[in-house]
């Protein structure tokens, strides 16, 4: 056996060696809370980084490996502008969770799975129920119940549907809406209010491997485990009176949060062209910092298989939410009784790649946008958000912890980083530091005893998403607001969590 | 020697670092790690099962990637957890692996979406003992 050598198709291993830091004074303050990493920190970078943090959240992630990861994002061939940082960003594989990177597609412009992550178009929907905290509170542990038994979660279990190869390829095809016009599950609301209504036409079945769908075959409708949750919610405070009526949320309302993505199926077709294009990055002459972001020229035959594939996990995502987001509504049926109205709010996806044009240079520009733990953010008048919602904006879906609270927020017409927002709170602290904090149990207690409700068969699992290894939502959010990324619509906060495990 | 396994920190996902006296216990271990830390609940009464499986790279990263990936695929596919791993043929370009297991009722640990390249490392120290770091996707 030979000793493992350095890989002749790239220097990544070398570049990784020289251990390279990132100290405050290599961060430049441009605003009170943005930050800028310039191009002189390494000669790779093709544009700056710039992070959406504030003084204390920078020092906070200044020791991990975030910065140096959206450095390296900065190095894509074909970004333009900035490699960017949402306020939630924290160390994740490749990209940082919470990066945003646009390639210029007429020009050397790259697509990367890893940009995208390997759950692709995980994301959350936001159903709102017609009632109340009063009246929903004596039926709030039987809907908790009904939920939990009808949506399947946690890993290694199946769903409730078996798909054959013609009912799994019209949804790679179709997304949600094939759902509905094909076996009536849904209304055609929910496919309004959806980004991109649910389906994208630019998804090639057959770009997906058998590998892939086989993986998924009885997992729609599936939660899964680790972040993935549902929560019955109850809406704490009204921040925009204008946006809220139009979006439907009134005080004290009760909405359901729905997050999941793609399920093995999206893991299964990042893992594939990853190795695909690892494979062929010499002959790109493509030379990356770290392997995980391997990329392919967006006009190449992988580049373009790989986009239409991920339209395609993409679809099923959708798929996956309106098949759960039925469920839901058939569990409130079932305990409210059926004279109460379930809607869904918007559904947002915040692991994708979307073709999109923006003004670079007041310059409009065809763009790959590769959002990895981060969403959409359009605002009043973009035609991308749906007519009824077109003065305002589409709602913008940030997940909290179980514990504290999300936020619906707007996007604003001041965003300076192609529309994008962050998608969460973001991890601050490891899955086992977390267990080690907290046992799964006492965290249980401590949620029941603060009126929440908590269905999840693992005290592991629950462990490991205790509030405190998340940062305070709250800050996060005054961050995305000072940045002008997005304004704060409505506050929710948990009354029920179900979660796999 | 026997192979040594530790956790090393890492905010969101799940990083391990692992030694071994050649790459073929490397590779073994990093299989039967993945899979542990998974934490399946098996079917009792299913008997053992068996899957060979085969892939190839353009080096030992590569190789390696490949494999826990398509180790995971046919585990998600078959509902199957693996416990013991024997290497059929390796090289630079090309693993063939046995996996043994058992069936599962569902895993009560974290899902691993995904063997990452993101900061791989595989080197062979001067005392000849082999040293590889992964990231997983969970």
């Amino acid at each position: 056996m030979e000793s493992g050598t350095l890989p002749s198709s790239s220097t990544y291993k070398e570049r990784m060696r020289m251990k390279r830091t990132i100290t405050l004074d290599d961060c430049m303050k441009i605003a009170t809370t943005v930050y800028e990493i310039p191009r002189s920190f390494d000669p790779a970078m093709r544009v700056s980084a710039r992070v959406f943090v504030d003084d204390t959240a920078l020092r906070n992630i200044i020791d991990e490996l975030s910065l140096l990861q959206i450095v390296n994002v900065a190095t894509l061939p074909g970004i333009v502008k900035h490699a960017y940082a949402m306020p939630d960003i924290h160390q994740g594989y490749g990209f940082p969770i919470g990066g945003v990177a646009a390639t210029n597609l007429n020009a050397e412009g790259i697509i990367s799975p890893g940009g995208i992550g390997y759950d692709i178009n995980c994301g959350v929907r936001l159903l709102r129920i017609a009632t109340n905290t009063h009246d929903i509170k004596r039926h709030l542990p039987a809907l908790a119940k009904a939920i939990n038994a009808a949506v399947p979660s946690g890993l290694g279990r199946g769903g409730n549907y078996k798909l054959t190869t013609e009912q799994m390829n019209a949804i790679l095809t179709g997304g949600a809406p094939a759902l509905l016009n094909n076996h009536g599950m849904g209304k055609p609301e929910d496919i309004l209010y959806c980004e991109s209504e649910g389906h994208s036409s630019v998804a090639d079945a057959q770009c997906i491997s058998n590998h892939a769908k086989s993986r998924a075959k009885d997992q729609l409708g599936t939660l899964g485990s680790g972040n993935h949750f549902i929560e019955i919610q109850r809406v704490a405070e009204i921040y925009d009176q204008e946006a809220a009526r139009i979006f439907g949320l009134e005080q004290d309302m009760i909405t359901v949060m729905i997050h999941c993505g793609s399920r093995g199926l999206g893991h299964q077709t990042c893992t594939d062209y990853v190795q695909r294009m690892v494979l062929k990055l010499d002959s790109w002459n493509i030379n990356l910092p770290d392997r995980e972001l391997a990329c392919a020229p967006f006009h190449s035959p992988e580049g373009q298989e790989y986009y239409h594939a991920m339209h395609a996990a993409a679809n099923f995502a959708w798929a996956n939410r309106h098949t759960i987001g039925h469920a839901v509504r058939t569990s409130c049926a079932a305990i409210l009784g059926r004279s109460i109205p379930v809607d869904t709010v918007y559904d947002i996806s915040h692991n994708i790649g979307k073709r999109e044009t923006h003004l670079v240079d007041n310059v409009p520009m065809d763009l790959l946008i590769h959002r990895k733990g981060a969403t959409r953010a359009f605002p009043a008048g973009h035609p991308e958000v749906p007519i009824p919602y077109g003065t305002v904006g589409h709602p913008v879906l940030i997940p909290g912890t179980m514990g504290t609270a999300s936020y619906v927020m707007v996007g604003t017409s001041h965003n300076e980083a192609f529309a994008s927002c962050c998608h969460g709170a973001g991890r601050i602290m490891s899955r086992n530091e977390a267990k080690q904090k907290m046992s799964g149990r006492a965290l249980r207690k401590d949620l029941e005893h603060r009126g929440i409700i908590v269905l999840c068969h693992s005290d592991n699992e629950l462990a490991e998403e205790a509030p405190f290894a998340y940062k305070n939502i709250h800050n996060v959010i005054d961050i995305v607001e000072q940045s002008q990324l997005a304004r704060k619509v409505a506050r929710v906060e948990p009354l029920a969590v179900i979660k796999g495990g | 020697m026997s192979t040594h396994v530790t956790i090393i920190p890492h905010t969101a996902d799940l990083a391990i670092a692992i030694t071994a006296s050649s790459y073929e216990e490397l590779i073994c271990s990093a299989v039967q790690n993945m899979f542990a830390s998974q934490k399946p609940i098996y079917r009792t009464k299913d008997l053992q099962v068996e899957r060979t499986i085969s892939v190839t790279g353009i080096d030992h990263e590569s190789v390696l990637v490949a494999l826990l990936n398509e180790a995971l695929w046919i585990g998600a596919t078959h509902h199957e957890s693996y416990t013991h791993c024997a290497i059929t043929k390796v090289s630079k370009t090309v693993c063939i692996a046995t996996l043994v297991g058992k069936s599962i009722q569902r895993y009560t640990g974290t899902e691993i979406k995904a063997a990452t390249y993101h900061a791989l490392t595989i080197y062979k120290d001067i005392y000849g003992i082999w040293h590889a770091t992964i990231v997983f996707d969970i």
